[in-house]
């Protein structure tokens, strides 16, 4: 018995005295011997030859070029918040040398959201401060999953009927928001999954909210 | 996988390339889809964690070293996004659990990896090979039944399962070569 007539023996799950005695002898086949006899043992289990299903090559591509498409053509919306972000971020950046040329470091308040069943597992806290330009907000967000391919999250600010957006954000950890209005005016803090479009009001779809107070 | 082939289409499933991503799924997919079935134990969800898988290695393939073996790297984030989905769907259907009994749950990865090396390799055997190890270990077909079930002669079967065998562990030691 050769080596190569060993290894396929025992990956077919054979035993032989002429491969027991092929193990004994050979080094090279004997520290190869364990994995092969577990990728037998392997060959047997259902979830190996279980096929996945011809339409998921698609959805995997379809993924992919849509978070390509977004990620390097920004849409209007894109565009026009990418806008107010930058705007923003001059806004934070005095604030936040105001905030620390006063020493006022501790938040003006701080308020957990809580998750609807559209993200069971997100845990999301917000830290204020109210400035005279509006509200500086530093949002903590875990266990949200990153928005699909075509969507983002948008932080919003309401009174009734009347929304304020904060801005929008990808993917789970800590960020920056400001809204030029007072927390004390717009007490609801929610976030919504957006499609990526040119409608810029809140979608139906809530997945954290403080509650219409 | 590993090479200059292998890393210049990770060069290009890094830009987008549609072409290069339906590459990588062809050579890694069905393993994506057995780890996490074999974990889940369901067929939704393990397609599910096919997509964000390779959704979350396109988002983190400019991290990636292009020359190293993509394997490992593409079962670690398919281990993390079959925790994900384990933990998602555990809170949904044990409402009684707290949210830290349920963030401490997982899902077993025993002989998982093992699973992937083993898949891979089979789906580098044909379509005949593959056919022939699917009879004689998954339904334990006898040469002779397996021969009656493909329509060819017993002969046929026992070579074509010498050779397939014989490919099959060859490259196993080539795959464990490539991770170690």
């Amino acid at each position: 018995m050769n080596c190569d007539e060993f290894r396929s023996a025992v990956l077919a799950g054979e035993e032989s005295e002429a491969i027991a005695h092929h193990e004994q002898t050979c080094p090279s086949c004997r520290s190869q011997a364990g994995d092969l006899r577990e990728a037998h043992q392997s060959l047997s289990d259902e979830a190996l030859w279980e096929e996945p299903s011809p339409e998921l090559a698609f959805q995997v591509e379809d993924l992919i070029r849509n978070a390509a498409r977004g990620s390097r053509y920004p849409t209007s919306r894109e565009r026009s918040w990418g806008r107010f972000v930058a705007a923003a971020a001059v806004v934070m950046i005095l604030a936040g040398a105001a905030i620390l040329a006063s020493g006022r470091n501790s938040p003006d308040w701080d308020v957990a959201l809580p998750a609807t069943d559209m993200a069971p597992n997100a845990i999301v806290s917000v830290r204020g401060w109210n400035e005279d330009a509006g509200t500086r907000m530093v949002v903590s967000i875990d266990g949200l999953a990153p928005a699909p391919a075509g969507f983002v999250y948008e932080f919003w600010l309401s009174d009734g009927p009347v929304h304020i957006s904060a801005g929008t954000f990808r993917s789970p950890g800590e960020i920056e928001l400001w809204a030029g209005v007072a927390r004390a005016d717009f007490p609801r803090l929610w976030i919504t999954l957006e499609p990526i479009d040119e409608d810029e009001s809140p979608s139906g779809t809530t997945v954290l909210d403080t509650g219409r107070v | 996988m590993a090479g200059l082939k292998a890393s210049k289409m990770l060069r290009r499933f890094s830009n987008g390339d549609p072409d290069a991503v339906r590459e990588l799924y062809d050579r890694y997919g069905r393993s994506v889809f057995t780890v996490a079935h074999k974990s889940l134990g369901d067929r939704s969800l393990a397609e599910e964690a096919v997509q964000q898988t390779f959704l979350q290695a396109w988002r983190a393939a400019s991290r990636f070293d292009p020359d190293r073996d993509p394997a490992p790297w593409l079962y670690a984030i398919a281990r993390r996004v079959t925790v994900d989905l384990y933990r998602r769907e555990r809170r949904h259907q044990d409402t009684d659990r707290s949210e830290a009994e349920v963030a401490v749950l997982s899902p077993s990865f025993e002989g998982t990896w093992e699973a992937w090396e083993v898949r891979s390799a089979l789906d580098e055997l044909t379509d005949d090979e593959r056919a022939i190890m699917r009879a004689t270990h998954y339904l334990q077909l006898t040469h002779e039944e397996a021969a009656e079930r493909l329509g060819i002669p017993v002969g046929t079967v026992k070579s074509r399962s010498f050779r397939a065998h014989k490919r099959m562990a060859g490259l196993l030691a080539h795959l464990r070569e490539e991770s170690a």
